[in-house]
Protein backbone atom coordinates (compact mmCIF):
# COMPACT_ATOMS: atom_id res chain seq x y z
CA UNK A 1 0.00 0.00 0.00
CA UNK A 2 1.43 3.39 -0.99
CA UNK A 3 1.85 6.19 1.53
CA UNK A 4 -1.00 8.12 -0.01
CA UNK A 5 -3.37 5.17 0.08
CA UNK A 6 -2.30 4.41 3.61
CA UNK A 7 -3.11 7.96 4.67
CA UNK A 8 -6.48 7.88 2.95
CA UNK A 9 -7.42 4.62 4.63
CA UNK A 10 -6.28 5.91 8.01
CA UNK A 11 -8.40 9.01 7.50
CA UNK A 12 -11.40 6.77 6.91
CA UNK A 13 -10.74 5.11 10.26
CA UNK A 14 -9.51 1.83 8.85
CA UNK A 15 -7.75 0.16 11.76
CA UNK A 16 -5.84 -2.25 9.54
CA UNK A 17 -4.31 0.72 7.73
CA UNK A 18 -3.51 2.35 11.02
CA UNK A 19 -1.81 -0.79 12.25
CA UNK A 20 0.27 -0.83 9.09
CA UNK A 21 1.19 2.81 9.51
CA UNK A 22 2.21 2.10 13.08
CA UNK A 23 4.32 -0.89 12.11
CA UNK A 24 6.01 1.02 9.30
CA UNK A 25 6.84 4.19 11.12
CA UNK A 26 6.91 3.53 14.84
CA UNK A 27 10.65 2.58 14.88
CA UNK A 28 11.53 5.95 13.32
CA UNK A 29 9.30 7.87 15.70
CA UNK A 30 10.56 5.85 18.65
CA UNK A 31 14.08 7.03 17.81
CA UNK A 32 12.89 10.63 17.75
CA UNK A 33 11.10 10.29 21.07
CA UNK A 34 14.02 8.47 22.63
CA UNK A 35 16.38 11.30 21.64
CA UNK A 36 14.29 13.79 23.58
CA UNK A 37 13.40 11.54 26.50
CA UNK A 38 15.42 10.84 29.57
CA UNK A 39 14.26 7.24 29.68
CA UNK A 40 12.61 4.52 27.66
CA UNK A 41 9.31 4.74 29.50
CA UNK A 42 8.91 8.43 28.79
CA UNK A 43 9.72 7.81 25.13
CA UNK A 44 7.11 5.07 24.93
CA UNK A 45 4.46 7.38 26.35
CA UNK A 46 5.37 10.07 23.85
CA UNK A 47 5.28 7.58 21.00
CA UNK A 48 1.79 6.57 22.04
CA UNK A 49 0.65 10.19 22.31
CA UNK A 50 2.30 11.03 19.01
CA UNK A 51 0.37 8.33 17.18
CA UNK A 52 -2.87 9.43 18.80
CA UNK A 53 -2.17 12.93 17.58
CA UNK A 54 -1.15 11.71 14.14
CA UNK A 55 -4.35 9.73 13.67
CA UNK A 56 -6.36 12.64 14.99
CA UNK A 57 -4.71 15.22 12.78
CA UNK A 58 -4.27 13.29 9.56
CA UNK A 59 -6.78 15.61 7.93
CA UNK A 60 -4.27 18.40 8.29
CA UNK A 61 -1.54 16.47 6.52
CA UNK A 62 -0.92 17.52 2.93
CA UNK A 63 0.83 15.10 0.66
CA UNK A 64 3.94 16.69 -0.84
CA UNK A 65 5.63 13.71 -2.34
CA UNK A 66 7.28 10.52 -1.13
CA UNK A 67 8.83 10.98 2.29
CA UNK A 68 6.64 13.91 3.28
CA UNK A 69 4.59 11.68 5.57
CA UNK A 70 7.49 10.64 7.78
CA UNK A 71 8.76 14.23 7.93
CA UNK A 72 5.34 15.36 9.13
CA UNK A 73 5.05 12.47 11.58
CA UNK A 74 8.47 13.18 13.04
CA UNK A 75 7.47 16.81 13.48
CA UNK A 76 4.34 15.73 15.34
CA UNK A 77 6.37 13.41 17.57
CA UNK A 78 8.83 16.19 18.31
CA UNK A 79 6.06 18.61 19.20
CA UNK A 80 4.51 16.02 21.51
CA UNK A 81 7.84 15.67 23.29
CA UNK A 82 8.43 19.43 23.54
CA UNK A 83 4.86 20.11 24.65
CA UNK A 84 5.14 17.46 27.32
CA UNK A 85 8.37 18.95 28.61
CA UNK A 86 6.90 22.45 28.51
CA UNK A 87 3.73 21.38 30.29
CA UNK A 88 5.86 20.18 33.16
CA UNK A 89 7.34 23.68 33.10
CA UNK A 90 10.46 22.27 34.58
CA UNK A 91 12.89 21.82 31.74
CA UNK A 92 16.00 21.67 33.79
CA UNK A 93 18.41 24.09 32.20
CA UNK A 94 21.83 23.89 33.76
CA UNK A 95 23.03 27.39 34.51
CA UNK A 96 26.53 28.26 33.26
CA UNK A 97 27.73 28.94 36.77
CA UNK A 98 26.53 25.50 37.88
CA UNK A 99 28.36 23.65 35.15
CA UNK A 100 31.98 22.83 35.68
CA UNK A 101 34.75 23.93 33.33
CA UNK A 102 36.38 20.54 33.24
CA UNK A 103 34.82 19.86 29.81
CA UNK A 104 36.35 22.88 28.19
CA UNK A 105 39.45 21.04 27.04
CA UNK A 106 37.82 17.84 25.81
CA UNK A 107 38.83 17.27 22.19
CA UNK A 108 35.95 16.97 19.75
CA UNK A 109 35.20 13.53 18.36
CA UNK A 110 35.84 12.86 14.71
CA UNK A 111 33.39 11.73 12.07
CA UNK A 112 34.99 8.30 12.33
CA UNK A 113 34.26 8.19 16.03
CA UNK A 114 30.59 8.85 15.30
CA UNK A 115 30.59 6.22 12.56
CA UNK A 116 31.91 3.56 14.91
CA UNK A 117 29.03 3.86 17.35
CA UNK A 118 25.73 2.21 16.54
CA UNK A 119 22.59 4.35 16.27
CA UNK A 120 20.94 3.03 19.38
CA UNK A 121 24.01 3.75 21.49
CA UNK A 122 24.26 7.25 20.05
CA UNK A 123 20.65 7.88 20.95
CA UNK A 124 21.26 6.61 24.45
CA UNK A 125 24.29 8.88 24.81
CA UNK A 126 22.18 11.86 23.80
CA UNK A 127 19.51 10.70 26.21
CA UNK A 128 22.04 10.79 29.04
CA UNK A 129 22.51 14.53 28.68
CA UNK A 130 20.79 16.77 31.24
CA UNK A 131 17.31 17.71 30.07
CA UNK A 132 18.03 21.28 29.02
CA UNK A 133 21.19 20.28 27.15
CA UNK A 134 19.45 17.35 25.52
CA UNK A 135 16.50 19.33 24.22
CA UNK A 136 18.59 22.17 22.86
CA UNK A 137 21.14 19.80 21.30
CA UNK A 138 18.41 17.80 19.58
CA UNK A 139 16.61 20.87 18.31
CA UNK A 140 19.73 22.59 17.04
CA UNK A 141 22.12 19.88 15.87
CA UNK A 142 19.72 17.21 14.68
CA UNK A 143 16.42 18.89 13.87
CA UNK A 144 18.04 22.02 12.46
CA UNK A 145 16.29 24.71 14.48
CA UNK A 146 17.95 28.08 14.96
CA UNK A 147 18.59 29.51 18.41
CA UNK A 148 15.78 31.99 17.89
CA UNK A 149 13.38 29.19 17.07
CA UNK A 150 14.54 27.23 20.10
CA UNK A 151 14.12 30.31 22.25
CA UNK A 152 10.54 30.70 21.04
CA UNK A 153 9.79 27.01 21.50
CA UNK A 154 11.17 26.73 24.99
CA UNK A 155 10.49 30.23 26.27
CA UNK A 156 14.14 31.00 26.89
CA UNK A 157 16.57 33.56 25.53
CA UNK A 158 18.51 32.80 22.35
CA UNK A 159 21.75 33.39 24.24
CA UNK A 160 20.72 30.88 26.82
CA UNK A 161 20.04 28.38 24.06
CA UNK A 162 23.51 28.95 22.62
CA UNK A 163 25.06 28.52 26.02
CA UNK A 164 23.18 25.28 26.66
CA UNK A 165 24.22 23.98 23.25
CA UNK A 166 27.86 24.80 23.83
CA UNK A 167 27.88 22.80 27.05
CA UNK A 168 25.76 20.03 25.60
CA UNK A 169 28.26 19.55 22.81
CA UNK A 170 31.17 19.49 25.20
CA UNK A 171 29.47 16.94 27.42
CA UNK A 172 28.37 14.74 24.54
CA UNK A 173 31.83 14.94 22.99
CA UNK A 174 33.29 13.67 26.26
CA UNK A 175 30.79 10.82 26.35
CA UNK A 176 31.53 9.85 22.75
CA UNK A 177 35.26 9.93 23.40
CA UNK A 178 34.80 7.82 26.47
CA UNK A 179 32.70 5.34 24.54
CA UNK A 180 35.22 5.03 21.74
CA UNK A 181 38.10 4.63 24.16
CA UNK A 182 36.25 1.77 25.85
CA UNK A 183 35.72 0.20 22.43
CA UNK A 184 39.43 0.68 21.61
CA UNK A 185 40.47 -0.94 24.86
CA UNK A 186 38.30 -3.93 24.15
CA UNK B 1 27.64 33.65 12.57
CA UNK B 2 26.94 32.13 15.91
CA UNK B 3 25.05 29.33 14.21
CA UNK B 4 27.99 28.64 11.96
CA UNK B 5 30.39 28.53 14.89
CA UNK B 6 28.29 26.01 16.75
CA UNK B 7 28.07 23.51 13.94
CA UNK B 8 30.94 21.11 13.52
CA UNK B 9 31.79 18.07 11.47
CA UNK B 10 31.05 15.58 14.17
CA UNK B 11 27.61 17.03 14.89
CA UNK B 12 26.86 16.96 11.15
CA UNK B 13 27.89 13.33 11.09
CA UNK B 14 25.71 12.70 14.11
CA UNK B 15 22.74 14.35 12.42
CA UNK B 16 23.20 12.19 9.32
CA UNK B 17 23.25 9.09 11.49
CA UNK B 18 20.13 10.19 13.31
CA UNK B 19 18.18 10.98 10.15
CA UNK B 20 17.15 7.44 9.48
CA UNK B 21 17.65 6.11 12.99
CA UNK B 22 15.25 3.50 14.24
CA UNK B 23 14.54 1.97 17.62
CA UNK B 24 12.39 -0.92 18.63
CA UNK B 25 8.93 0.33 19.62
CA UNK B 26 7.43 -1.05 22.81
CA UNK B 27 5.86 -4.48 22.69
CA UNK B 28 2.09 -4.20 22.68
CA UNK B 29 2.28 -0.58 21.59
CA UNK B 30 -0.23 -0.99 18.81
CA UNK B 31 -2.63 -3.01 20.98
CA UNK B 32 -2.67 -0.20 23.54
CA UNK B 33 -3.17 2.34 20.83
CA UNK B 34 -5.93 0.35 19.16
CA UNK B 35 -7.77 0.06 22.44
CA UNK B 36 -7.64 3.81 22.90
CA UNK B 37 -8.65 4.56 19.36
CA UNK B 38 -11.78 2.55 19.89
CA UNK B 39 -13.61 0.03 17.81
CA UNK B 40 -15.15 2.68 15.56
CA UNK B 41 -11.76 3.99 14.65
CA UNK B 42 -12.47 7.42 16.08
CA UNK B 43 -9.71 9.02 18.04
CA UNK B 44 -11.06 9.09 21.53
CA UNK B 45 -8.75 11.76 22.88
CA UNK B 46 -9.70 14.23 20.20
CA UNK B 47 -13.42 13.89 20.77
CA UNK B 48 -14.98 16.15 23.37
CA UNK B 49 -15.51 14.09 26.53
CA UNK B 50 -19.22 14.89 26.67
CA UNK B 51 -19.77 12.72 29.70
CA UNK B 52 -17.30 14.72 31.75
CA UNK B 53 -18.51 18.03 30.38
CA UNK B 54 -22.10 17.04 31.16
CA UNK B 55 -21.11 15.98 34.67
CA UNK B 56 -19.38 19.27 35.31
CA UNK B 57 -22.22 21.27 33.84
CA UNK B 58 -24.74 19.41 35.96
CA UNK B 59 -22.65 19.91 39.08
CA UNK B 60 -22.32 23.64 38.46
CA UNK B 61 -26.03 23.93 37.64
CA UNK B 62 -26.88 22.11 40.86
CA UNK B 63 -24.71 24.44 42.91
CA UNK B 64 -26.27 27.45 41.22
CA UNK B 65 -29.76 26.12 41.78
CA UNK B 66 -29.09 25.50 45.45
CA UNK B 67 -27.55 28.91 45.93
CA UNK B 68 -30.25 30.67 43.95
CA UNK B 69 -33.33 28.94 45.31
CA UNK B 70 -32.41 27.46 48.64
CA UNK B 71 -30.65 30.41 50.23
CA UNK B 72 -33.30 32.36 52.12
CA UNK B 73 -33.91 35.75 50.63
CA UNK B 74 -35.93 38.23 52.56
CA UNK B 75 -36.72 39.98 49.30
CA UNK B 76 -38.91 37.17 48.09
CA UNK B 77 -42.48 38.26 47.75
CA UNK B 78 -45.45 36.58 46.29
CA UNK B 79 -48.36 38.15 44.52
CA UNK B 80 -51.52 36.54 43.46
CA UNK B 81 -53.99 38.11 41.18
CA UNK B 82 -57.31 38.46 42.84
CA UNK B 83 -59.04 41.42 41.34
CA UNK B 84 -59.34 40.22 37.78
CA UNK B 85 -61.71 37.36 37.17
CA UNK B 86 -60.14 36.56 33.81
CA UNK B 87 -56.69 36.26 35.20
CA UNK B 88 -55.81 33.26 37.26
CA UNK B 89 -52.13 33.58 37.30
CA UNK B 90 -49.55 33.42 39.96
CA UNK B 91 -46.73 35.87 40.11
CA UNK B 92 -43.91 36.11 42.50
CA UNK B 93 -40.74 38.03 42.89
CA UNK B 94 -37.51 36.34 43.72
CA UNK B 95 -34.62 38.61 44.42
CA UNK B 96 -34.49 41.09 41.53
CA UNK B 97 -36.45 38.96 39.14
CA UNK B 98 -40.09 38.73 38.47
CA UNK B 99 -41.62 35.38 37.67
CA UNK B 100 -45.10 34.99 36.34
CA UNK B 101 -46.86 31.68 36.00
CA UNK B 102 -50.14 31.74 34.13
CA UNK B 103 -52.20 28.62 34.13
CA UNK B 104 -55.39 30.08 32.74
CA UNK B 105 -56.60 32.47 30.12
CA UNK B 106 -55.79 36.09 30.57
CA UNK B 107 -58.20 38.71 29.38
CA UNK B 108 -57.64 39.39 25.71
CA UNK B 109 -58.23 42.83 24.40
CA UNK B 110 -57.57 44.46 21.07
CA UNK B 111 -56.20 47.45 22.84
CA UNK B 112 -53.69 45.50 24.79
CA UNK B 113 -50.38 44.26 23.57
CA UNK B 114 -49.80 40.74 22.43
CA UNK B 115 -47.74 40.24 25.50
CA UNK B 116 -50.87 40.39 27.57
CA UNK B 117 -52.76 37.98 25.35
CA UNK B 118 -51.17 34.78 26.41
CA UNK B 119 -54.02 32.36 26.19
CA UNK B 120 -54.23 28.84 27.43
CA UNK B 121 -50.56 28.52 27.91
CA UNK B 122 -48.25 28.11 30.80
CA UNK B 123 -45.76 30.88 30.52
CA UNK B 124 -42.88 31.89 32.71
CA UNK B 125 -41.43 35.32 32.28
CA UNK B 126 -38.20 36.43 33.83
CA UNK B 127 -37.94 40.17 34.11
CA UNK B 128 -36.47 42.78 36.31
CA UNK B 129 -38.95 43.94 38.89
CA UNK B 130 -38.40 47.57 38.17
CA UNK B 131 -38.80 47.07 34.45
CA UNK B 132 -41.87 44.97 34.96
CA UNK B 133 -43.58 47.33 37.31
CA UNK B 134 -42.89 50.24 34.97
CA UNK B 135 -44.30 48.26 32.09
CA UNK B 136 -47.36 47.33 34.09
CA UNK B 137 -47.90 50.96 34.93
CA UNK B 138 -47.85 51.98 31.28
CA UNK B 139 -50.22 49.20 30.42
CA UNK B 140 -52.60 50.22 33.12
CA UNK B 141 -52.77 53.63 31.54
CA UNK B 142 -53.35 52.27 28.02
CA UNK B 143 -55.74 49.55 28.97
CA UNK B 144 -58.09 51.62 31.02
CA UNK B 145 -60.65 48.89 31.29
CA UNK B 146 -58.22 46.51 32.73
CA UNK B 147 -56.66 46.47 36.10
CA UNK B 148 -53.21 45.26 36.76
CA UNK B 149 -53.85 41.58 36.67
CA UNK B 150 -50.91 40.76 38.83
CA UNK B 151 -51.58 43.28 41.53
CA UNK B 152 -47.97 44.24 41.88
CA UNK B 153 -48.75 47.86 42.60
CA UNK B 154 -51.20 47.09 45.30
CA UNK B 155 -48.76 44.91 47.07
CA UNK B 156 -46.18 47.62 47.14
CA UNK B 157 -46.11 49.58 50.32
CA UNK B 158 -45.22 52.78 48.48
CA UNK B 159 -48.45 54.17 47.15
CA UNK B 160 -48.19 57.81 48.00
CA UNK B 161 -47.88 60.59 45.44
CA UNK B 162 -44.28 61.43 44.80
CA UNK B 163 -43.08 64.78 46.01
CA UNK B 164 -43.04 67.48 43.38
CA UNK B 165 -44.29 65.26 40.65
CA UNK B 166 -47.67 66.57 39.56
CA UNK B 167 -47.36 64.96 36.16
CA UNK B 168 -47.97 61.55 37.60
CA UNK B 169 -51.42 60.42 36.52
CA UNK B 170 -53.82 60.11 39.37
CA UNK B 171 -54.93 56.74 38.14
CA UNK B 172 -51.43 55.41 38.18
CA UNK B 173 -50.31 54.34 41.58
CA UNK B 174 -47.02 55.75 42.63
CA UNK B 175 -44.12 53.44 42.83
CA UNK B 176 -40.58 54.18 43.78
CA UNK B 177 -39.27 53.63 40.28
CA UNK B 178 -41.50 56.46 38.96
CA UNK B 179 -40.03 58.86 41.38
CA UNK B 180 -36.54 57.61 40.79
CA UNK B 181 -36.96 57.64 37.04
CA UNK B 182 -38.04 61.24 37.30
CA UNK B 183 -34.92 61.97 39.23
CA UNK B 184 -32.81 60.21 36.66
CA UNK B 185 -34.34 62.11 33.77
CA UNK B 186 -33.26 65.38 35.20
CA UNK B 187 -29.70 64.26 35.73
CA UNK B 188 -26.93 64.05 33.19
CA UNK B 189 -25.38 60.70 32.33
CA UNK B 190 -28.35 58.73 33.47
CA UNK B 191 -29.31 56.86 30.34
CA UNK B 192 -29.44 53.46 31.85
CA UNK B 193 -31.36 54.49 34.90
CA UNK B 194 -33.97 56.11 32.75
CA UNK B 195 -34.64 53.03 30.76
CA UNK B 196 -34.81 50.84 33.82
CA UNK B 197 -36.96 53.24 35.78
CA UNK B 198 -34.32 53.44 38.45
CA UNK B 199 -31.96 56.15 39.43
CA UNK B 200 -28.52 55.89 37.99
CA UNK B 201 -26.54 59.02 38.05
CA UNK B 202 -23.04 59.42 36.83
CA UNK B 203 -20.67 61.57 34.90
CA UNK B 204 -17.78 59.43 33.75
CA UNK B 205 -14.23 60.64 34.07
CA UNK B 206 -12.40 62.80 36.50
CA UNK B 207 -12.19 60.17 39.18
CA UNK B 208 -9.24 59.19 41.23
CA UNK B 209 -7.13 56.15 40.65
CA UNK B 210 -8.53 55.48 37.21
CA UNK B 211 -12.10 55.27 38.43
CA UNK B 212 -15.14 57.34 37.55
CA UNK B 213 -16.93 60.19 39.22
CA UNK B 214 -20.63 60.64 39.69
CA UNK B 215 -22.09 63.94 40.76
CA UNK B 216 -25.41 63.62 42.45
CA UNK B 217 -27.44 66.71 43.13
CA UNK B 218 -30.34 66.22 45.42
CA UNK B 219 -31.25 64.33 48.48
CA UNK B 220 -30.83 60.90 49.90
CA UNK B 221 -34.04 59.29 50.98
CA UNK B 222 -35.04 56.12 52.69
CA UNK B 223 -37.76 54.12 51.07
CA UNK B 224 -38.85 50.70 52.05
CA UNK B 225 -35.64 50.17 53.91
CA UNK B 226 -33.51 51.15 50.91
CA UNK B 227 -31.80 54.42 50.22
CA UNK B 228 -32.43 56.34 47.05
CA UNK B 229 -31.42 59.68 45.70
CA UNK B 230 -33.65 62.34 44.28
CA UNK B 231 -32.52 65.02 41.87
CA UNK B 232 -34.81 67.53 43.50
CA UNK B 233 -34.80 68.55 47.11
CA UNK B 234 -37.74 67.34 49.08
CA UNK B 235 -39.33 69.94 51.30
CA UNK B 236 -40.90 67.35 53.47
CA UNK B 237 -41.31 63.63 53.29
CA UNK B 238 -44.70 62.49 52.11
CA UNK B 239 -47.06 61.12 54.67
CA UNK B 240 -46.67 57.67 53.29
CA UNK B 241 -43.71 56.55 51.31
CA UNK B 242 -40.33 58.22 50.98
CA UNK B 243 -38.87 59.61 54.11
CA UNK B 244 -35.54 60.94 55.14
CA UNK B 245 -33.36 58.59 57.03
CA UNK B 246 -31.73 59.67 60.19
CA UNK B 247 -28.29 59.42 58.75
CA UNK B 248 -25.63 62.07 58.24
CA UNK B 249 -25.89 61.92 54.46
CA UNK B 250 -29.57 62.62 54.14
CA UNK B 251 -29.00 66.26 53.47
CA UNK B 252 -29.77 68.42 50.52
CA UNK B 253 -26.72 69.08 48.42
CA UNK B 254 -24.35 67.55 45.92
CA UNK B 255 -22.82 64.15 46.38
CA UNK B 256 -19.66 63.32 44.52
CA UNK B 257 -18.71 59.71 44.03
CA UNK B 258 -15.14 58.88 43.11
CA UNK B 259 -15.27 55.28 42.01
CA UNK B 260 -12.18 53.16 42.09
CA UNK B 261 -11.51 50.33 39.64
CA UNK B 262 -13.21 47.06 40.42
CA UNK B 263 -10.77 44.64 42.01
CA UNK B 264 -11.25 40.92 42.48
CA UNK B 265 -9.30 38.04 43.89
CA UNK B 266 -10.28 34.43 43.71
CA UNK B 267 -9.68 30.76 43.33
CA UNK B 268 -10.55 29.01 40.13
CA UNK B 269 -10.56 25.61 38.54
CA UNK B 270 -9.93 25.27 34.85
CA UNK B 271 -10.31 22.31 32.59
CA UNK B 272 -9.35 21.66 28.99
CA UNK B 273 -11.81 19.14 27.51
CA UNK B 274 -10.07 19.51 24.19
CA UNK B 275 -6.77 21.08 23.35
CA UNK B 276 -6.81 24.86 23.97
CA UNK B 277 -10.49 25.01 24.91
CA UNK B 278 -10.53 26.17 28.53
CA UNK B 279 -13.54 25.95 30.84
CA UNK B 280 -13.22 27.86 34.05
CA UNK B 281 -15.17 28.33 37.22
CA UNK B 282 -14.41 29.19 40.82
CA UNK B 283 -15.09 31.71 43.54
CA UNK B 284 -14.24 35.37 43.23
CA UNK B 285 -14.35 38.03 45.90
CA UNK B 286 -14.96 41.51 44.52
CA UNK B 287 -14.82 44.91 46.15
CA UNK B 288 -16.44 48.01 44.71
CA UNK B 289 -14.90 50.95 46.42
CA UNK B 290 -15.97 54.59 46.13
CA UNK B 291 -15.11 57.79 47.88
CA UNK B 292 -18.30 59.69 48.68
CA UNK B 293 -17.90 63.42 49.11
CA UNK B 294 -20.78 65.33 50.63
CA UNK B 295 -20.82 69.00 51.52
CA UNK B 296 -20.21 67.95 55.10
CA UNK B 297 -17.58 65.27 54.88
CA UNK B 298 -16.00 62.44 52.93
CA UNK B 299 -16.70 58.80 53.48
CA UNK B 300 -15.68 55.51 51.96
CA UNK B 301 -18.29 53.27 50.41
CA UNK B 302 -17.48 49.58 50.02
CA UNK B 303 -19.66 46.93 48.47
CA UNK B 304 -18.43 43.35 48.52
CA UNK B 305 -19.52 40.41 46.44
CA UNK B 306 -18.74 36.72 46.27
CA UNK B 307 -19.06 35.62 42.67
CA UNK B 308 -19.25 32.39 40.74
CA UNK B 309 -17.85 32.86 37.24
CA UNK B 310 -18.50 30.43 34.41
CA UNK B 311 -16.21 31.11 31.50
CA UNK B 312 -15.19 29.33 28.34
CA UNK B 313 -12.13 30.42 26.47
CA UNK B 314 -9.46 29.69 23.94
CA UNK B 315 -5.83 29.43 24.96
CA UNK B 316 -4.31 31.07 21.93
CA UNK B 317 -0.73 31.58 22.97
CA UNK B 318 1.84 30.31 25.38
CA UNK B 319 5.51 30.63 26.00
CA UNK B 320 7.25 28.81 28.77
CA UNK B 321 5.24 29.18 31.92
CA UNK B 322 3.16 32.00 30.43
CA UNK B 323 -0.12 31.44 28.67
CA UNK B 324 -2.74 33.74 27.17
CA UNK B 325 -6.40 32.87 27.04
CA UNK B 326 -9.34 34.84 25.71
CA UNK B 327 -12.62 33.86 27.28
CA UNK B 328 -16.20 34.89 27.70
CA UNK B 329 -18.91 33.89 30.08
CA UNK B 330 -21.14 34.89 32.90
CA UNK B 331 -20.77 35.68 36.57
CA UNK B 332 -23.34 35.40 39.32
CA UNK B 333 -22.52 37.43 42.41
CA UNK B 334 -23.95 37.43 45.88
CA UNK B 335 -23.62 40.66 47.84
CA UNK B 336 -21.79 40.04 51.08
CA UNK B 337 -22.24 43.50 52.47
CA UNK B 338 -22.20 47.19 51.79
CA UNK B 339 -21.04 50.02 53.99
CA UNK B 340 -20.81 53.75 53.70
CA UNK B 341 -18.30 54.66 56.34
CA UNK B 342 -19.54 52.74 59.35
CA UNK B 343 -23.10 52.91 58.15
CA UNK B 344 -24.49 49.65 56.82
CA UNK B 345 -26.34 49.85 53.52
CA UNK B 346 -28.81 47.70 51.74
CA UNK B 347 -27.88 46.34 48.36
CA UNK B 348 -29.48 43.89 46.01
CA UNK B 349 -28.44 40.37 46.98
CA UNK B 350 -27.71 39.13 43.47
CA UNK B 351 -25.85 40.57 40.55
CA UNK B 352 -25.61 39.03 37.12
CA UNK B 353 -23.07 39.91 34.51
CA UNK B 354 -21.75 38.69 31.19
CA UNK B 355 -18.41 39.62 29.81
CA UNK B 356 -15.09 38.79 28.36
CA UNK B 357 -11.62 38.62 29.77
CA UNK B 358 -8.04 38.00 28.88
CA UNK B 359 -6.21 35.62 31.16
CA UNK B 360 -2.49 35.97 31.53
CA UNK B 361 -1.46 32.83 33.33
CA UNK B 362 1.88 32.08 34.90
CA UNK B 363 2.53 28.49 35.81
CA UNK B 364 3.69 27.95 39.36
CA UNK B 365 3.69 24.20 39.09
CA UNK B 366 2.31 21.32 37.14
CA UNK B 367 -1.31 22.15 37.93
CA UNK B 368 -1.24 25.50 39.69
CA UNK B 369 -0.90 28.87 38.05
CA UNK B 370 -1.39 32.49 38.92
CA UNK B 371 -3.76 34.28 36.57
CA UNK B 372 -4.19 37.97 36.03
CA UNK B 373 -7.51 38.55 34.33
CA UNK B 374 -8.34 42.01 33.07
CA UNK B 375 -11.80 42.03 31.59
CA UNK B 376 -14.90 43.90 30.64
CA UNK B 377 -18.27 42.96 32.07
CA UNK B 378 -21.78 43.98 31.20
CA UNK B 379 -23.82 44.05 34.38
CA UNK B 380 -27.36 42.91 33.77
CA UNK B 381 -28.51 43.76 37.25
CA UNK B 382 -28.18 47.31 38.38
CA UNK B 383 -26.74 48.10 41.73
CA UNK B 384 -29.12 49.74 44.14
CA UNK B 385 -26.35 51.86 45.52
CA UNK B 386 -24.27 54.21 43.44
CA UNK B 387 -21.17 52.24 42.52
CA UNK B 388 -18.72 52.12 39.66
CA UNK B 389 -21.22 49.86 37.88
CA UNK B 390 -24.09 52.30 38.22
CA UNK B 391 -24.88 54.08 35.02
CA UNK B 392 -22.02 52.29 33.30
CA UNK B 393 -23.12 48.72 32.64
CA UNK B 394 -19.87 48.05 30.83
CA UNK B 395 -17.37 48.03 33.64
CA UNK B 396 -13.70 47.07 33.47
CA UNK B 397 -12.46 44.66 36.09
CA UNK B 398 -9.12 43.37 37.26
CA UNK B 399 -9.02 39.93 38.74
CA UNK B 400 -6.16 38.02 40.31
CA UNK B 401 -6.80 34.31 40.56
CA UNK B 402 -4.99 31.27 41.82
CA UNK B 403 -5.90 28.70 39.24
CA UNK B 404 -5.89 24.94 39.47
CA UNK B 405 -5.86 23.12 36.16
CA UNK B 406 -7.47 19.70 36.13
Amino acid sequence: MSEQTLVEECRKGNNAARAELYRAYSPRLMAVCRRYASGGEQAEDWLHDAFLKIFGQLDRFRWQGEGSLIVWMERVARSVAIDSLRQRRTIDFVRPDEAGNELADVPEPTEDDIGRIDEESLIRLIGELPEGYRVVFNLYCIDGCSHNEIARLLGIKAKSSASQLHRAKALLAAKVRQWTSIMDNG
Amino acid sequence: MEDMKQKSEWTDALRNRMKGAQMEPPAGGWARLEKELGATGMRRERAVPWKRVATWTAAVAAVLAVVFFAVPDKGVQEFRSSDDSNSKGVAFRLSDFFFRLQTDRLQTSDECSADESVAGLLSVSLKSVSLKSKKDSLKSEVCQSKKDSLGVCKSDSLSATPPGNPATPASSPFRPDHWLADAAQSSPGSGRGKSRGRITLGIPGGGTGGGTTSVMPGALALMNGNYYYSSRPMAAPPAKGPSFASNPYATIGNYVFNHRPELSVGLSISYEPIERLVLETGLVWTTLSSQVITPANTREQRVQYLGLPLYAGWRFAGRGALSLTLSAGTTVERCLGARLGTWRQDERPWQFAVGGQMTVGYGLGHHVSLAFQPGLSYHLTETRLTTSRTGHPWAPSFRLTLQYTL
